[in-house]
């Protein structure tokens, strides 16, 4: 437990907890501009920047290697904009383009100048990162938090809809610097602890774990920021359980993890929620079906109709989990082993009837479907059709009693009571 | 008489190679409510784009209410068309009618005030979307996404409004609906040009149309532009020398060398 006090790890875990806070902040935006290869472009445009920052201040002042980065950032975003406006290439061959150059430009000026310091930019070290470091990381964080939040209302109108932002008058441009230059500036302060491949995974991946659980921005926002805070501090962690366990990776690694448990646990679209919703909707339908085949026994011998499960069992499937449900809801009656129905249960069943011959008279007569072709479509769609729909079916069709193959059409109860 | 709400002259624009527009002149009169019509490729999402100052023209001038755009911004009200916008983006319809009223944001410490939100919730209203206010407007009909993006122009409070195809994709009693703002919107004095598809209920919807097919076929009151000969003009086919020509010199190829 003392480790988490000394002092390179403490400042690790700063680290991690600020890089995690302004990535899902400016992530977020990123992703739902659907600009996250923007921002892999920016982490490669930056390197010739570094390198130049490095072997300039022989200090190693991060001040300096910053402005370097930013301005080839910077440089490389003109690029890319430059391509787009005077050429006919589409933007992922502008971003590849510029991506790769600017990579390669950094590369052949590795080899030349041979700068000290430019590895922790590559692969990322937050070991590595010192006390010069953090003051910088600590300002650019504050700077992105404070930021963003405050112009959150013109950095979303403007992400929304940069036409009628510029019809409006806004400052579009102005508004798209500022964003492009904190968006830099993470970056670099990311691929000091990340490298510069996993940067786009520091960046997108809390942004999109995020979208599992809401759909307000300002909220997607919070949660991308608790997201990549917490993977950070869960890769800084984890490294330090065994040896040469490296910390970029981790951290890349776990809010991975991160994503992967919304992408399966987020009531938003998510696989296990979506899961339940179709099997609770499976179970229904269900129900609902023997409910009717009741009613329609019924119907035809003008007796109350009595079915053991094992019947049932052979016209629908074993359906133990809807006949559970159906008598907890007080629909349908079990006792002595027998299912029938109750009074709800019959009401019920006389709805879907309703709907099922509504609809097969609606389809005939409006949508000229043929008599023998409507009874599968009414039997798939009576489970959606409602009472004020139900209802609206018969305005329509003027209050039929009849479906097209001249079965009765129950009237609706509600309207028999009152 | 009152300077035009709105005055082109002689606009043209070419993109990638091709020529859209050729010499528009119109001269829009303020409290008039114009249909834009046209065959598809015929410039009219263009040649609004082009008066807003979204896409620069190669050649000629917009004016509005007398003054050039710069002058004047804020005052443009602008519905886009359906496909143009990000249904997916995390916006609620209360977020996109409250944009409408962002003219009035200073710095990037501003935010949207009192008076915006009263504003915003009023066009609400006016659309009959109140109820809808916290959704997500990728959750909606397409009637209701088109009466959230005229709320947010509503909310413009603007002096000249530029729709695109506001009909496209919309229910019967939003169409209605829409009509109606459109009338009330002119009489209350403001200026709507609205690009149109449906000849059927053209002559019924505005007071004036602006046939176009890459230039003006015709323009005025209906009741001297809808013609049958007129239609003819403008749904019969481009001028194909016109269109071939102002080609060649959009890519700068094919002249004849002295």
């Amino acid at each position: 437990m003392t480790d988490w006090l000394a002092p390179s790890l403490a400042s690790a875990v700063v680290a991690a907890l600020l890089l995690g806070v302004s990535c899902g902040l400016l992530g977020t935006i990123v992703v739902v501009r659907r600009m996250a290869l923007t921002g892999d472009m920016i982490s490669h445009a930056v390197l010739p920047g570094i390198v130049a920052g490095l072997a300039w201040s022989e200090t190693r002042n991060p001040l300096v290697v910053l402005a370097c980065a930013v301005a080839a950032g910077v440089a490389g975003s003109a690029a890319f904009a430059a391509i787009l406006r005077h050429t006919r290439l589409k933007p992922d061959a502008a971003l590849a383009l510029v991506l790769s150059v600017f990579f390669a430009l950094g590369i052949a000026m590795i080899s030349r100048l041979q700068p000290s310091g430019v590895q922790a930019f590559l692969y990322g070290q937050v070991a590595a990162i010192d006390r010069n470091d953090l003051k910088l990381l600590v300002s650019a964080g504050l700077l992105t938090v404070v930021a963003v939040p405050a112009g959150f209302h013109l950095l979303r109108m403007v992400s929304f809809d940069p036409m009628f932002s510029r019809i409006t008058g806004l400052p579009v441009r102005a508004v798209e610097t500022v964003f492009y230059v904190l968006l830099t500036v993470t970056i670099v302060i990311a691929m000091q602890a990340v490298g510069v491949v996993l940067v786009t995974a520091m960046l997108v991946t809390p942004a999109a774990a995020a979208r599992y659980f809401t759909r307000s921005l300002s909220m997607m926002a919070a949660l991308a920021c608790v997201f990549g805070a917490a993977g950070g501090v869960a890769g800084v962690w984890i490294s330090t359980l065994r040896d040469a366990l490296p910390t970029g990776p981790l951290m890349a690694l776990a809010v991975t993890a991160i994503f992967a448990l919304s992408a399966l646990l987020g009531p938003r679209h998510g696989w296990l929620p979506q899961v339940l919703r179709r099997r609770r909707e499976r179970t229904r339908i269900r129900g609902e079906d023997i409910l009717k085949h009741l009613w329609q026994i019924e119907e035809n011998t003008g007796a109350p109709a009595e079915r053991t499960p094992e019947q049932l069992a052979g016209v629908f499937g074993t359906s133990r989990r809807a006949l559970q449900r159906f008598s907890a809801l007080g629909l349908l009656d079990r006792e002595g082993g027998l299912v029938r129905l109750t009074g709800n249960g019959h009401q019920r069943a006389t709805e879907l009837v309703r709907a099922h011959r509504l609809w097969e008279r609606y389809l005939t007569e409006r949508a000229a479907y043929k008599t023998d072709h409507v009874h599968d479509t009414a039997e798939r769609l009576e489970h959606w059709i409602d009472e004020p729909r139900r209802r609206l079916l018969a305005e329509q069709l003027g209050q039929p009693t009849e479906d097209p193959h001249g079965s009765p059409i129950p009237p609706d109860e509600t309207e028999v009571a009152r | 008489m009152d300077t035009a709400a709105l005055e082109t002259h002689d606009l043209s624009l070419s993109y990638l190679g091709k020529p859209v527009l050729h010499g528009v002149d119109i001269e829009v009169p303020r409290g008039s409510l114009t249909g834009i019509m046209g065959p598809n490729g015929a410039g009219k999402s263009t040649l609004l784009k082009v008066i807003m100052g979204v896409i620069p023209a190669d050649n000629g001038w917009v004016k509005i209410l007398g003054k050039p755009l710069r002058a004047v911004t804020g005052r443009v009200g602008y519905v886009p068309q359906r496909e143009a916008v990000d249904w997916d983006f995390p916006v609620t319809v209360a977020d996109v009618a409250l944009m409408g009223t962002y003219a009035n944001i200073r710095g990037w410490f501003g935010r949207p005030g009192r008076a915006g939100r009263k504003r915003a919730i009023e066009a609400l209203e006016q659309t009959g979307i109140r109820e809808l206010a916290h959704r997500q407007i990728g959750e909606l009909s397409g009637g209701q996404q088109q009466r959230t993006f005229l709320a947010r122009a509503l909310a413009q409070d603007a002096e000249i409004y530029l729709m695109d195809e506001p009909f496209a994709g919309v229910d019967a009693a939003t169409e209605r609906a829409i009509v109606s703002l459109l009338g009330k919107m002119r009489d209350a004095g403001k200026t709507v040009l609205v690009v149109h598809h449906d000849l059927r209920t053209a002559a019924r919807y505005f007071d004036r149309l602006l046939l176009l097919n890459g230039r003006v076929v015709a323009h005025g009151p209906v009741a001297r532009v809808f013609r049958e000969d007129i239609l003819e003009q403008t749904y019969g086919g481009r001028l194909s020398l016109l269109g071939e020509i102002a080609a060649r010199a959009a890519r700068g190829e094919g002249g004849e060398q002295p």
